[in-house]
């Protein structure tokens, strides 16, 4: 069986990533998780891992070639097994696989149930008219979103896009280019689209700082809270998720991807942890620094920069009281965690100065009432002060 | 220029055309001394005497039977019928017979037929009296069907309906009788088949058809103030269609809404947008809207009427729904 090895869609904003070059050649041996390829995208360096294990029958796309996320670079099977020809634009412009059973390239391909696209694939709805404009104007519809009924892209939208192509054309496009791009284009979408409110709490956390001590240097507070929120996530599941504004509706996650907000010389970049559950802190002490050394490198893993399902922001040592981040869409939430400082606290009726900080979370009101935002904050205080 | 009603613009395309033709017969209920239950006809008995403007029995069936005879015989004639929900009484006339007698008999005749009969839709007339039949009509191949919207397209097509040699179904609409427009002094007539554009725009087209048409330029005004740019266009006759005029429009504005007073389902509505689609489908920016109305029977409450019945409202709503 011949799988496809594709570009992962990273996030909703990235319209187009540079393969940079290939780490395997074709005839090479690759094992499930190899680095097949090395893509540059707006905000780090990431390496394409195989799905399956084969031989790289066949690389599509040329190193230093712009491709749009869903694109299939590469072909890996067992060596005795024949090449189907296929387009690698074909999975950027169309929903389905062309390897597929309802879909068979050509039935001396015998190709069968195919490893399904990495990429989770949305349906795209347009009008004829925007269709045709964008095949005439060669814009990528998959990162356009519609403002017709039912979120269909209408000509509008498509008009726009190409304006804004041009404009970044005009603009030109080094990399800190892209990357502020990137960052204005996702603020300015979390600002304009998604009703933000804001809830918070302040948290006594002479307990951690115990704890922390104890745990030894390499554990900071962050990965404390993450634990918490691992913790705390699970019982209050409309706060992880993804908003799809094609349906208006919260798609909840079991999984709980936690992505950190990391401030780095190439711009902010929100890389994900692993699903939370069921996990230690020391193993996620060490996959956070794992990661946030790679965000500073600029070598993530697509994995780490898949959509996380909730984000943190931990403003870290200082004064700042609390601060509120806006939401990174389609995630429906995000937690600033001010600076721990000294404060007066009311404990047991007396007045007693203890560690502490401010925990603001930020809530898609189309997702979340206020109630269920209540409920997780008094929840999260509770894990963090026992 | 001098401004008349729309019933006094159909009347003097008649008196005009019985001027010129002396073999001209007009028949109906009440259509002679009377002068129609309208008041279309007043003054021709006058003018053109009983011979050529003949009353008749409460017999629909029998008016447009004789008129077809008369027609065949080389008198040309304009049979009115008091509403186009009578029109189902002399219905295979009007379908069975003045449309398919020229064809089956080799040309050897032809049926210069015109029936007048006026859509009341809006007035509160009751079940039977208040419905737009042009979509039975147009479904026959050989019919004519003719809806003007102003006085100055109303005498215009009159004209044109009685000088055709084949039959034509001129609906009238009661609503827009003391309607005034300006009609010039000199004569004129309108083709067939030609689409008037009542008001250009860019964003959307609006087809709308017959007595609908105030209510349309009206949401296209009220839109205007909401920066939504209405192009309303009016086929004026439905069959023949001028389709091009309505495409060239949608390849435009990518976007067709079709608005008439009749039902909905089978309407005339669904076969411009049908053709529209077949034509322009590659210009849509969405699907094309209908709006017209309900498929419920029409009440004599005019409440309930206006409940049933196609409005501003839902017109301007059709022209924003391509929008979220």
């Amino acid at each position: 069986m011949i799988s496809e090895v594709a570009i992962p869609v990273m996030d909703q904003t990235t319209e187009t990533v540079l393969l940079t070059r290939w780490l395997k050649q074709e005839g090479d041996a690759v094992r499930t998780g190899d680095a097949v390829c090395e893509i540059e995208t707006d905000k780090a360096t990431v390496e394409i891992e195989a799905g399956t294990e084969g031989v790289l029958r066949k690389t599509l796309v040329e190193p230093g070639t712009r491709i749009p996320p869903r694109t299939v670079v590469a072909l890996v099977g067992p060596a005795s097994d024949i090449v189907p020809d296929i387009d690698p634009d074909y999975n950027a412009q169309k929903t389905t696989p062309l390897l597929s059973n309802d879909n068979p390239v050509t039935t001396a391909h015998a190709v069968d149930s195919p490893t399904p696209a990495p990429a989770p694939t949305r349906e795209i709805r347009i009008s004829p008219r925007a269709r045709r404009l964008a095949e005439t104007h060669q814009v990528d519809l998959a990162s356009i979103a519609g403002s017709g009924p039912d979120g269909r892209i209408i000509e509008d939208d498509v008009k726009a896009a190409i304006e804004h192509k041009n404009q970044v054309a005009a603009t030109g496009g080094g990399t800190d280019a892209r990357v502020a791009r990137a960052k204005a284009e996702r603020v300015s979408l979390s600002w304009r689209t998604i009703p933000h409110f804001h809830m918070e709490v302040t948290v006594d956390l002479s307990q951690i700082v115990s704890r922390k001590s104890a745990a030894g240097s390499r554990v900071t507070f962050t990965d404390f809270f993450a634990l918490a929120l691992a913790q705390t996530l699970p019982h209050h599941p409309v706060l992880n998720g993804h908003w799809q504004n094609d349906a208006q509706a919260l798609t909840m996650i079991p999984a709980i991807r936690l992505g950190l907000l990391v401030q780095t010389d190439r711009g902010l970049v929100i890389p994900a942890l692993r699903d939370l559950r069921g996990r230690s802190l020391a193993d996620i002490a060490a996959e956070r620094e794992q990661l946030v050394n790679q965000a500073h490198a600029g070598t993530l893993t697509a994995t780490a920069l898949q959509e996380p399902t909730f984000t943190l922001s931990n403003v870290g040592p200082g004064h700042i009281d609390t601060f509120t981040a806006i939401i990174s869409p389609p995630q429906v939430a995000i937690l600033s965690v001010g600076s721990i400082q000294q404060r007066p606290l009311v404990v047991n009726a007396e007045l007693v100065i203890r560690p502490a900080a401010t925990f603001t979370l930020g809530v898609d009101h189309r997702a979340v009432d206020g109630r269920q935002a209540a409920a997780f904050l008094e929840q999260l205080k509770t894990n963090l002060e026992s | 220029m001098r401004e008349l009603t729309y019933a006094q613009a159909i009347n003097e395309g008649i008196r005009e055309e019985m001027r010129h033709n002396g073999k001209i017969v007009v028949l109906g209920e009440d259509v002679g001394k009377y002068g129609g239950v309208f008041g279309v006809t007043r003054g021709l008995y006058d003018e053109f005497g009983a011979a050529r403007v003949r009353d008749c029995p409460l017999n629909e069936a029998a008016i447009v039977g004789c008129a077809i005879g008369l027609a065949i015989a080389g008198r040309p004639a304009i049979a009115e019928l008091e509403f186009m929900d009578f029109t189902t009484f002399a219905m295979d006339p009007i379908t069975n017979q003045a449309p398919k007698l020229r064809f089956f008999w080799g040309g050897q005749v032809s049926v210069p037929l015109v029936v007048r009969t006026p859509i009341a839709a809006g007035l509160g007339f009751g079940t039977q009296h208040s419905q737009s039949l042009e979509a039975w009509l147009v479904h026959v191949p050989g019919l004519k069907v003719v809806m003007p919207s102003t006085a100055y397209d109303a005498k215009g097509l009159i004209k044109t309906a009685i000088r055709d040699p084949n039959p034509v179904v001129f609906a009238e609409s009661i609503s827009l009788y003391s309607a005034r427009g300006e009609i010039p002094d000199e004569e004129y007539v309108i083709p067939f088949g030609k689409a008037d554009i009542k008001r250009k725009g860019d964003d959307v087209t609006l087809v709308a058809l017959g007595p609908i048409m105030p209510k349309a330029l009206q949401a296209a005004e009220e839109l205007a103030q909401q920066g939504v740019d209405v192009e309303v266009i009016d086929p004026r006759t439905v069959a023949p269609l001028d389709i091009d005029t309505i495409v060239n429009s949608v390849k435009k504005t990518g976007r067709l809404v079709v608005a008439h007073v009749a039902h909905k389902t089978g309407g005339v509505g669904a076969e411009i947008a049908q053709q529209v689609v077949e034509r322009a489908f590659d210009s849509l920016d969405g699907p094309p809207v209908r709006v017209a109305a309900a498929d419920v029977p029409i009440a004599a409450s005019q409440r309930l009427e206006q409940a049933t019945l196609p409005d501003v409202a839902g017109m301007m709503k059709a022209c924003l729904s391509f929008r979220q």
